[in-house]
């Protein structure tokens, strides 16, 4: 192994695991301590990390306080070290940690809430991409309909909730008064996308949840119209495909419609 | 391989582009030669960064700046990251790339800092092997900087100034000289900033870094979150008397105050500068 391997290895794991084989590399000065030197480095590194998790997490930030965040984030960096070139991505896993970590496994809503503003920060940066105007829909021959394939918008994200988490996150974002946390019955769909440069967000009822999966899936229409099927008349799902289709037009969710 | 040959070309008077930053600039189109961009924020599919960063660089020169390249790193170099590098350069067209003379990680992790190299003969094999296979990836030459340290290894047997020509004249690559950084390094270490600012090949010196800093008493820390101090500005001088003019940029990275204070600076900066070029008139 070379001089530089050894010296690095070293290195790295002092600031991973306080390990202090790398003193004696280190040469001493009179005006500051080899620990003292060394921990400008240790210090820097953790503070970095956690900050840039603060930074992609800012409401679980917000709702555990500065001082159990610290310990999270220190607990985080400890089990999932950065092996990213971008420190963007750094905090990929916080929803999973949170979910195993004895800590915070009693608070199940705490992984929820990490998985909607991981979800946040994935449509932010997500691809860009057209979105396609009502007239587009106009345009279509009747006879097109049942094949025609419907591109969503990249920065799309189609998720579960059991929690409150979405009145949750948005209230500590504006700022507002916490809601009393609640669990439903079953798991609420959301959609996530962003619209010119701005994310949004809609819970959605369990058919428009299934019609978007199945898209983003590479459904057909005819073939999501077939879906839905499942719990009405023909004539009646027809309508509601058209209308939910509508819709997702008008809210910038359909990129491109291939027939 | 043969690279594009960058000529010596002086951007100006430049800053780094931060997002706090990006509606000032494209509503008042403010006085600044340049923009240096951090690579890694653009590393994204698109989102705001992209769409700013386009709208920005219709008005103004880019260059890139990159924290993760790791080129002192005994990790191989990671070829993914390059791509993008390069995918990102081809759509940007920045006037230059640069990275730091350092390492961030070793075994696939990232410390996310720009971590010294021992000053070994080693270690500017190792470094100059790399900076050339990065520059026959991307096709160009690139820039290096100096970065900020707060030990020495019992190992480096040169002086770090020596260590960074030596690395710049072996692979021919260009520097990014960091005044700051320097200054930094030269009181934490004990070193006289003079000796390091005259030994650079100063046709090899192709951008300037001014930045502010956290003086802890003993040390300093190179934190980017502060103005810059006077004795900086000095050295910034001395750096100009050496180098003569070459692109300059201000580094603020936290903290970050309104345009107009970073412009405030910037101009101070011209002015220096157009003093040391009439001392050469004169």
């Amino acid at each position: 192994m070379s001089q530089l391997f050894l010296l690095q290895n070293k290195f790295q794991d002092y600031l991973l695991s306080s390990q202090y084989d790398i003193f004696n590399d280190i040469v001493e000065t009179t005006t500051a301590p080899i620990n003292v030197r060394l921990s400008i480095y240790s210090e820097a590194y953790r503070s970095r990390l956690i900050e840039a998790l603060a930074t992609n997490y800012p409401v679980i930030r917000v709702y555990l306080g500065h001082d159990q965040f610290q310990m999270l984030g220190q607990q985080y960096l400890e089990k999932y070290p950065s092996h990213f070139r971008s420190i963007r991505w750094f905090g990929d896993c916080l929803d999973a940690f949170l979910k195993e970590c004895e800590t915070y496994s009693n608070f199940p809503y705490l992984s929820e809430l990490a998985k909607v503003e991981w979800t946040m920060t994935l449509v932010f940066d997500a691809s860009d991409s057209h979105i396609i105007t009502i007239d587009t829909l106009y345009n279509i021959p009747p006879e097109s309909w049942v094949d025609m394939q419907i591109r969503l918008h990249p920065s799309i994200h189609l998720m579960q909730f059991k929690w409150n988490v979405l009145p949750l996150w948005q209230a500590i974002s504006q700022n507002q008064a916490v809601p009393e946390l609640e669990q439903s019955e079953s798991p609420v769909s959301w959609v996530f996308w962003r619209n010119n440069l701005i994310n949004y967000y809609c819970s959605l009822a369990d058919d428009e949840a299934r019609a978007i999966g199945a898209l983003i899936n590479g459904y057909s229409f005819g073939e999501v119209c077939e879906l839905l099927c499942e719990e009405g008349s023909e004539q009646d799902i027809a309508m509601r495909a058209a209308s939910l289709l509508k819709g997702w037009i008008l809210s910038g969710l359909i990129s491109e419609i291939k027939y | 391989m043969a690279h594009i040959k960058l000529e010596r070309p002086n951007l100006g008077f430049g800053l780094g582009l931060r997002p706090d930053h990006y509606e000032a600039i494209l509503s008042d189109k403010p006085l600044v030669d340049w923009f240096e961009i951090l690579t890694e924020n653009y590393l994204v599919p698109g989102g705001k960064p992209h769409y700013f960063l386009e709208k920005i660089r219709e008005n103004y020169p880019v260059v890139m700046h990159g924290v993760s390249m790791s080129i002192g790193s005994v990790d191989p170099l990671d070829k993914d990251y390059l791509k993008q590098v390069k995918l990102l350069s081809d759509k940007i067209k920045p006037r230059w790339i640069s990275d730091h003379l350092c390492w961030t990680g070793m075994l696939g992790k990232n410390m996310h800092d720009l971590l010294p190299l021992p000053y070994t003969e080693e270690a500017i094999n190792h470094v100059v092997d790399r900076i050339r296979q990065v520059q026959d990836f991307l096709g160009q030459q690139i820039l290096i900087e100096n970065v900020s340290s707060y030990l020495t290894y019992q190992q480096s047997e040169i002086p770090e100034w020596q260590f960074i020509r030596e690395i710049s004249e072996r692979a021919d690559c260009f520097i990014l000289l960091d005044v700051n950084n320097v200054y930094v390094s030269a009181i934490n270490h004990g070193f006289d900033p003079l000796d390091y600012i005259s030994a650079m090949p100063k046709d090899r010196v192709y951008q300037l870094h001014l930045a502010g800093h956290c003086n802890m008493g003993n040390y300093i820390i190179d934190t980017h979150d502060h103005e810059i101090v006077d004795p900086v500005w000095k050295l910034y001088v001395d750096t100009l008397r050496h180098c003569g003019d070459v692109s300059t940029m201000i580094e603020r990275d936290d903290n970050i105050p309104p345009l107009e204070d970073l412009l405030k600076e910037l101009s101070r900066a011209r002015e220096l500068a157009s003093s040391v070029l009439d001392e050469k008139i004169l």
